[in-house]
């Protein structure tokens, strides 16, 4: 007992620090044995002085001591020498650390005929479940026992040798030969079933982290291998999931690897929250994935620093789990309200013994995606004035073989400036950016083994951006450990340490690098301004001659927003057995990251001309602590149940400061002491949450073909008044096996699932909501001054509610090469805690109450179908997604409801009863509205449109539906991989079409420029001649208020401004794309090659390539993808100025050791 | 063994029940602590001063004011110009009523009494700021959202809140001429605790609002002939040093001119042009504040249509930036509005010179008599003090500025708010209301404006329409039209 205790100490010991990696490898090491035949001890001797192993053995070897062994090879690994033994000596063998254990199988003793033994055992399924009702069969004799309600079995058989073999329906049969049953003893054979490859008994990671049989869940599961997610490894593990799970939606802000990304499960729910899924790693819950984009110092750009949850390395991951339903999500509670994503990562246990593994990627990111320039028409105010010193692009024709004074033109000797050729640079914008790379790598050691296993692995990450000067940096440190501590006493824990960080992120909107470069004139050569400092006063003044806006390689390189972000998750499990039917897991997590961000200004910059620094600390800390405790009693006839009931308490500060000047005294000196005497502005905050949770829940399951599962919640938020903070929601699921039920034996059918279920989740709001406080506004010198919130706040609070149903099938043909599910659901999120706005004219300008019906129904459909099967094998999965939303009701008086606006108020996202999320809203123009002229637009004298006062609907920025299509071919070294994203419907404004056409730096603005555009002669207010005329369709209103069609000719710049500048429906365009997201294909070497390679077991080298074509119905040059909105809130459906879509191509080399 | 098992499980039990069950803490975990719950007085008093002098000096230097006031030519995002108005947003006004309303309640409640009587000169300032823009608005059932939940106030008659603010005027001059002491020097950033001064400034803002609504007001001469009868009862200002005015800092944004370099970027003060109007009036009078204010044009050759050094643009052209040969053939305003502070920069409620003209026109019109003063004397004072504000006082005299045809008395009204315009250049919405009022000076609408007539309000929040619907249409159905040329009650 001591010993063993030690022995177990030294291997946790060795666990820990991962310095154990000899054995596991001595064991394959060659040894030299010396003649034919030898006795055992000579044989233990033999492998003793070549290796420092220690053996053990009992009674029955030491008898053997004297027998022969033959030696069948001289020079062989030990473990096969060993193997020698069981089939000469019947010797069993154990590797423990560096003990190898002998003993004999059945004692040893003759084999008599007559008198009997017995073989004892149990029977379990890879969830550790007892396979009650399995059958054992002895081959040799027939006689046959079935498992019993915990799980074992006994046969009574007369001394001898035995095969056994273990069936049960739909798991493989298992069958364990040569056992040796002598007289009066009992052999103990344990067997672990594995489940058929039929996705039915796949084993699902569920909520709180336990692990179901697919069949017994009452909702639709969606799951993601480690293949599905590393073999073309993400940046942003989260894109992985675009196309491949019916009902999930992704939206990023940017085509940059450090791009957030929104993920939207069925639909958005919520009027005032971000609408983001839970992120669970390894049952621990984890920071949200969205962060509130910052407006950089200089309040114009904006900087995505990206999720935290994108610190993620692809290669630890062992599978990503979607809960969609708030069925599925209900045990994780508050904030499981728009699904979960449970990420389980790589653990030592999948492979036994000792594994390496390395990968290793390589992308080339490359910009591809523009808006349609037009390179006919330079800067200038008209296509016939020779004034070109103007940013728009009206001027005259380019390439025309003319020179004029421009922009850069030198000055000669009277300080007057000289003409220069008047040619287009239509690589102006793709001159600018480079070709980004990424590169990773990872390493994995891993190893397992009796007493448990472990995994570390790193990963590293360097990219270099699009945009020069932009860079991320990833390393990942992760731990993981399981150790059988007892039997009945296991341990476990993972840990993670992630550093981030950047020098330069990418900023997007207004001013940033890609506004500053698409709004270039196609006569400016992009390279004419690389030097971004007029020479002699480097750090002091930009070169910038078009002077009102800044120089963009001065963006680039000296307005840098960097950031660094050390983050440590991890967690401690200890799992004891109390009984054998009983469990008790109790658990504590950590979520723990800092980020620094620092954003610096040169002087001379647009917004900051004596520079601009900025320092923020941030930090985030959530504690998760749990318990668990499992009763899996005895089953009742066909009938087995269990119950579990546990406990949560999650506890999360935020803290933040940040501090930052508009001013420095000195340039280049990036420090806050430098900043300007009083310019300091202080902003603080810390936000302190609790939530203290029970739960419980119920399995009982019919002839595993019937399946109900019940669970119930309660939850304590710190948030919300003493009165409501206690909420209590429950949940019921029904899975049904119709076909094993009613024993359905159609060749055809493998298998035919309906599920149903039906739940509640309770949720509660942000800390702080109940009471005001007063904040202080920023110094005025040296006096204090304090201003006011005009959000009134409510303590009057209850907690919302979200009703959800939910029902589908699953069903299978032929062998599994056809299947097919469905789900349909509905959900209606109520009681929601919004701020609805009020009047200002009452003092505040929101408040905080209960209010709303939102309610998201829709269809999931997945096929799966394997065409072709044999040599060259061919997969294919097809899922659709629809989600309908509908706002039932908000609250009695108010009937519409502004989620928020952009392009200053002029897009409105108004919530109106009866309408959907996601509706947006602008002015019209007026029209004639009877007569002849009806819909025509009404203009004004002057032949302009002229804006209608009321808000009209101009379009939803939801797709109608989502569809993704995954192959994958199989030929016999050669696997490729092709998947493909499809969006249909929906809309996005661009904000970046209505800058460039009221510029007229695009395709569309050219008609009508000049004669040859189709221009109309006309003569404007100064009496000049011009042939860039045109006439804005609708008609004036006369006199005596008859109306006749336009007759006033406007000047191309006047046409296109008054068309578009107020008029966003005219930028709204169909966000329908099809988009070729993934396409690998892998080579993986054979043996003769491996053979020839030391150590490598494994090697595969792969073509990789994502985002590799994007068909778009508006097909102007925008990725619908990316529209989203990264403003002071993330609003889906606006296109802004983010960087151009980018595609990507690289490759990927793997191997095991 | 299984002792420890029972152990472990009695502990992990007891453990579990204590960290979920106990909610006694919740109240200290879900306090803010990043704020005070309540302040003092003198903070929002500093807030509330600074706030509306900055926010009213930005109103007047770069907004619609100055537009359709006709200092400033846009020539690019010209919409302001060519009146193609979107609804204007009250936010600020109200959100500084309601810190001037938690400033009267904390002085309530601690005794500071002084405060509540600022606090009515602050609130009439912005009250009148705002129903001067919009006509009818809410008021007397306005900012109770905190005290009683009315989320959705009534809109008051412009007549109704006129009175209430002059009443409020006169309480807190009576107020402060009882008892004006406990003032805080420092958080008083105007006056630095000087109560006389408040009052003048009271009585001062007072005459603008009674000649403002004295065309419909019968009152109004009455009230104001007892203000100038009485200067001990009712001091107002009586010179430049009296003026209302915060000075800025020129640190921060937020204490910083608008025009400066902290608060606008080159491009947005180089697409700000001197208008037409004020470059061709000024240039008529030869007056020495031309060359203070505007920048000659930085091309000495190829002008098109004005040859001069100074060139405005002129109202609502296709083209703005295009005009006269291009931007350098036209005037921006000079490096004296281009800095973060200087000495005569200032975030001005209201200046002495609006005062002379003030009791000028009211003495022009015969109804009130200035003690000591005529209406000659007081517009030659008004005139004067603006001089004087621009450093150019003996310099106007010298060039015999007051004997000049144009300049030298003539007992009209147009000639008198002429001057006025002038010395209102940028300060609040003064040059449109008085042009609304009284026509003077005659601008004309350009040919690209939406309308040939300049608005003569804002209209309604759009957000007025959904979230106080029923209150905003019965406000409709009194006042009229919610849009830009709907008059108000004293422009009948």
């Amino acid at each position: 007992m001591k010993k063993n205790l030690r022995r177990q100490f030294l291997t946790l010991v060795f666990l820990l620090c991962a310095l154990q990696c000899t054995f596991g490898q001595s064991t394959s090491k060659i040894i030299t044995l010396k003649g034919n035949s030898v006795t055992l001890q000579q044989f233990i001797e033999q492998i003793k002085q070549q290796q420092s192993l220690q053996f053990t053995f009992d009674e029955g070897v030491n008898s053997l001591l004297s027998k022969n062994v033959n030696i069948r090879k001289n020079k062989t690994t030990v473990k096969e020498a060993l193997a020698w033994l069981t089939s000469d000596l019947s010797i069993n063998y154990k590797l423990i650390d560096n003990y190898i254990i002998l003993s004999v199988s059945g004692s040893g003793k003759s084999n008599s005929q007559h008198k009997s033994g017995r073989i004892r055992g149990k029977v379990i399924d890879e969830t550790k479940a007892p396979m009650i009702g399995a059958a054992i069969k002895v081959a040799e004799t027939g006689k046959s026992a079935v498992v019993d309600n915990e799980g074992n079995y006994t046969l009574n058989l007369p001394a001898g040798t035995y095969t056994l073999d273990i069936t049960y329906i739909s798991f493989q049969k298992e069958t364990i030969p040569n056992i040796r049953v002598a007289e009066d003893q009992t052999v103990t054979v344990n067997a672990t079933l594995k489940a058929n490859q039929n996705s039915l008994n796949e084993v699902v990671v569920t909520a709180l982290g336990i692990k179901k049989r697919e069949r017994s869940l009452g909702y639709a599961s969606a799951q993601l291998s480690a293949a599905d997610v590393s073999d073309v490894p993400q940046p942003n593990v989260l894109n992985s999931l675009a196309a491949r799970i019916p009902g999930v939606n992704i939206r990023s802000t940017g085509s940059d690897p450090g791009s957030s990304v929104m993920v939207t499960i069925r639909g958005q729910s919520s009027l005032t929250k971000d609408n983001q899924p839970l992120y669970v790693i390894d049952g621990v819950p984890v920071a949200a994935a969205l962060q509130n984009p910052t407006a950089a110092v200089d309040g114009k750009q904006t900087i995505d620093y990206g999720s935290p949850i994108s610190d993620l390395s692809a290669d630890d991951i062992a599978n990503i789990t979607v809960l969609k339903g708030a069925s599925a999500a209900a045990l994780y509670g508050s904030r499981a309200g728009s699904g979960v994503i449970l990420i389980t990562t790589r653990s030592g246990a999948e492979k036994r013994g000792l594994g390496i593994s390395f990968n290793s990627t390589a992308v080339f990111d490359k910009a591809y995606l523009f808006p349609k320039f037009q390179n006919e028409f330079g800067s200038g105010y008209s296509s016939g004035s020779d004034n070109t010193l103007n940013t728009m692009a009206w001027g005259p024709r380019l390439d025309s073989g003319r020179q004029l004074v421009q922009w850069n033109s030198p000055l000669d000797a009277n300080g007057k400036a000289i003409a220069t050729d008047w040619v287009s640079y239509p690589d102006r914008v793709k001159d600018f950016f480079n070709t980004g790379h990424t590169l990773t790598n990872n390493i994995a050691v891993a190893k397992s083994g009796e007493a448990g296993d472990f995994r570390i692995s790193y990963g590293n990450m360097i990219n270099a951006g699009i945009v020069p000067n932009t860079d991320l940096k990833k390393n990942n440190l992760n731990f993981s450990g399981n150790y059988n501590a007892k039997k009945w006493l296991r341990i476990n824990t993972n840990l993670s340490y992630t550093n981030n960080k950047s020098d330069n992120r990418p900023s997007a909107y207004r001013e940033s690098v890609t506004s500053l470069i698409y709004t270039l004139a196609p006569n400016i050569n992009i390279n004419d301004l690389k030097n971004y400092w007029v020479p002699g006063q480097e750090g002091l003044k930009q070169y910038n001659p078009l002077s009102t806006e800044d120089n963009p390689y001065l963006v680039a390189y000296e307005e840098t927003n960097g950031f660094n972000r050390n983050r440590l998750t991890g967690h401690v499990q200890v799992s004891v057995d109390l009984l054998p039917s009983l469990t008790l897991m109790g658990r504590t997590g950590l979520d723990y990251y800092n980020s620094e961000q620092d954003e610096k200004r040169p002087f001379s910059a647009k917004r900051n001309p004596t520079g601009a620094y900025l320092i923020e600390n941030s930090s985030f800390k959530e504690q998760n602590s749990d318990f668990l405790l499992t009763y899996k009693p005895k089953a009742i006839g066909n009938i087995t149940y269990s119950i579990t009931g546990g406990g949560n308490q999650m506890d999360q500060q935020i803290k933040s400061v940040r501090n930052y000047t508009g001013a420095l005294t000195l340039p280049g000196i990036y420090n806050l002491s430098n900043a300007a005497a009083g310019s300091m502005i202080f902003t603080q905050s810390f936000t302190h949450k609790r939530i203290n949770s029970l739960y419980a829940l119920g399995e009982v399951s019919y002839k595993q073909s019937v399946f109900l599962n019940l669970t119930a919640r309660n939850d304590w938020s710190s948030t919300l008044p003493p009165q409501n903070n206690s909420y209590f929601y429950p949940s019921a699921s029904l899975s049904v096996i119709a076909s094993d039920l009613l024993g359905i034996k159609w060749n055809s059918l493998s298998y035919l699932k309906l599920r149903g279920n039906i739940s509640q989740v309770g949720s509660d709001t942000d800390p702080y909501q109940l009471y005001s406080t007063i904040p202080f506004d920023t110094d005025w010198g040296s006096v204090k001054r304090a201003s006011l919130v005009y959000d009134q706040k409510n303590n009057l609070l209850k907690p919302e509610i979200a009703t959800s149903y939910e029902t589908g099938a699953d069903v299978s043909f032929f062998g599994e090469r056809l299947g097919m599910s469905f789900t349909w659901y509905k959900t209606n999120n109520k009681n929601q805690i919004i701020q609805v706005p009020t009047s200002i004219a009452s003092g505040a300008s929101t408040k905080l109450i209960n209010a709303g019906n939102i309610q998201n129904s829709g269809i999931e459909l997945s096929l799966n179908a394997v065409p072709v099967k044999g040599k060259f094998t061919w997969r294919t999965d097809l899922n659709f997604s629809r989600n309908r939303n509908k706002v039932v009701s908000l609250t009695p008086g108010i009937t519409s409801y502004l989620l928020g606006s952009t392009d200053g108020s002029n897009i409105q996202y108004l919530i109106k009863e009866g309408a959907q999320m996601g509706d947006f809203y602008t002015r019209s123009w007026m029209k004639v509205t009877d007569g002849p002229y009806a819909g025509q637009a009404l203009l004004t004298a002057n032949g302009l449109q002229q804006q209608a006062t009321e808000f009209e609907k101009i379009g939803n920025y939801n797709p109608d539906f989502v569809a993704g299509i995954n192959n994958n071919f199989k030929y016999g070294r050669f696997t490729m991989n092709v998947s493909v994203d499809w969006r249909q419907g929906g809309q996005y404004y661009s904000y970046v079409a209505k800058g460039l056409i009221q510029s007229g730096l695009v395709e569309s603005t050219l008609p009508g420029r000049d004669a040859a555009n189709g221009g109309l002669s006309w003569t404007d207010a100064s009496k000049v001649k011009r042939d860039d005329g045109m006439l804005m369709p609708g008609v004036i209103k006369n006199a005596d208020g008859s109306y006749r069609p336009n007759d006033v000719i406007i000047a191309a710049d006047t046409y296109y401004d008054n068309k578009h500048w107020k008029y966003y429906e005219n930028e709204t365009y169909s966000a329908t794309y099809v988009k070729l997201k993934e396409v690998s294909i892998t080579y993986a070497f054979g043996k003769n090659v491996m053979r020839r390679l030391p150590f490598v077991s494994n090697l595969s080298f792969s073509l990789i390539g994502y985002n590799l074509y994007t068909w778009t119905a508006a097909n102007i040059g925008y990725d619908p993808e990316t529209t989203m909105s990264l403003s002071d809130a993330r609003y889906q459906g606006v296109g802004h100025w983010t960087l151009p879509g980018t595609r990507s191509f690289g490759a990927k080399l793997s191997c095991n050791f | 063994m299984n002792m420890m098992k029972t152990y472990s499980f009695a502990y992990l039990l007891v453990a579990a029940i204590a960290f979920t069950g106990c909610t006694k803490n919740f109240d200290s975990i879900n306090t803010n602590t990043n704020s005070p719950s309540e302040t003092r007085p003198e903070y929002h008093l500093t807030e509330a001063i600074t706030q509306t002098a900055t926010a009213y000096q930005e109103n007047g230097f770069a907004r619609r004011p100055a537009a359709v006031g006709r200092y400033i030519t846009l020539v690019r995002n010209n919409d302001y110009e060519t009146f193609r108005w979107t609804a204007v947003d009250w936010n600020d006004i109200y959100q500084r009523s309601m810190v001037i309303k938690s400033m009267q309640q904390e002085a309530t409640a601690t005794g500071k009494g002084v405060y509540v009587a600022l606090g009515k000169i602050l609130l009439a300032f912005n009250i009148s700021y705002l129903t001067d823009l919009y006509g009818d608005v809410p008021y007397s059932n306005a900012l109770q959202s905190l005290e009683n939940g009315n989320i959705k106030p009534s809109y008051d008659k412009q007549e109704d809140i006129y009175k209430s603010l002059l009443q409020q005027l006169k309480e807190a001059n009576e107020q402060l001429k009882a008892d004006g002491s406990g003032i805080d020097a420092a958080a008083d950033v105007m006056y630095a605790g000087n109560a006389l001064k408040w009052r003048r400034f009271a009585n001062s803002l007072r005459l603008r609002l009674l000649l403002r609504c004295s065309k419909v007001y019968p009152q109004a001469f009455t009230d104001m002939q007892e203000i100038v009868s009485n200067p001990e009862t009712f001091p107002i200002f009586t010179s430049n040093t009296e003026s209302a005015e915060v000075t800025y800092l020129g640190v921060k944004k937020d204490d910083s001119w608008p025009g400066g370099p902290k608060n606008m970027i080159d491009n947005d003060f180089n697409k700000t042009k001197a208008s037409k109007e004020l470059v061709d009036i000024l240039l008529q009078r030869n007056d020495p504040r031309l060359q203070v204010w505007v920048a000659p044009v930085s091309a000495a050759t190829g002008a098109t249509v004005d040859q001069n050094r100074y060139v405005g643009v002129p109202h609502a052209l296709n083209n703005p930036a295009d005009y006269n040969g291009g931007e350098t053939h036209q005037s921006v305003f000079s490096s004296y509005f281009r800095k973060d502070n200087a000495a005569g920069l200032k975030a001005s409620f209201m200046l002495y010179s609006e005062v002379c003209f003030i009791l000028a026109e009211a003495a022009q019109t015969g109804k009130v008599a200035v003690p000591g003063k005529t209406a000659e004397s007081l517009y030659h004072d008004g005139i004067e003090s603006s001089m004087d504000y621009y450093g150019v006082k003996a310099a106007a005299v010298a060039a015999g500025y007051y004997d000049l045809p144009l300049v030298k008395y003539n007992g009209t009204q147009q000639q008198l708010i002429t001057q006025k315009w002038l010395a209102m250049l940028f300060r609040g919405a003064e040059g449109w209301f008085d042009f609304r009022r009284t026509g003077f000076p005659q601008f004309v609408a350009g040919t690209l404006a939406f309308q040939p007539a300049f608005p003569v309000r804002y209209a309604w929040p759009i957000s007025e329409a959904s979230v106080n619907s029923d209150h905003r249409n019965a406000a409709i159905a009194v006042f009229g039209a919610d849009d830009i040329n709907t008059k108000m009650w004293y422009l009948r």
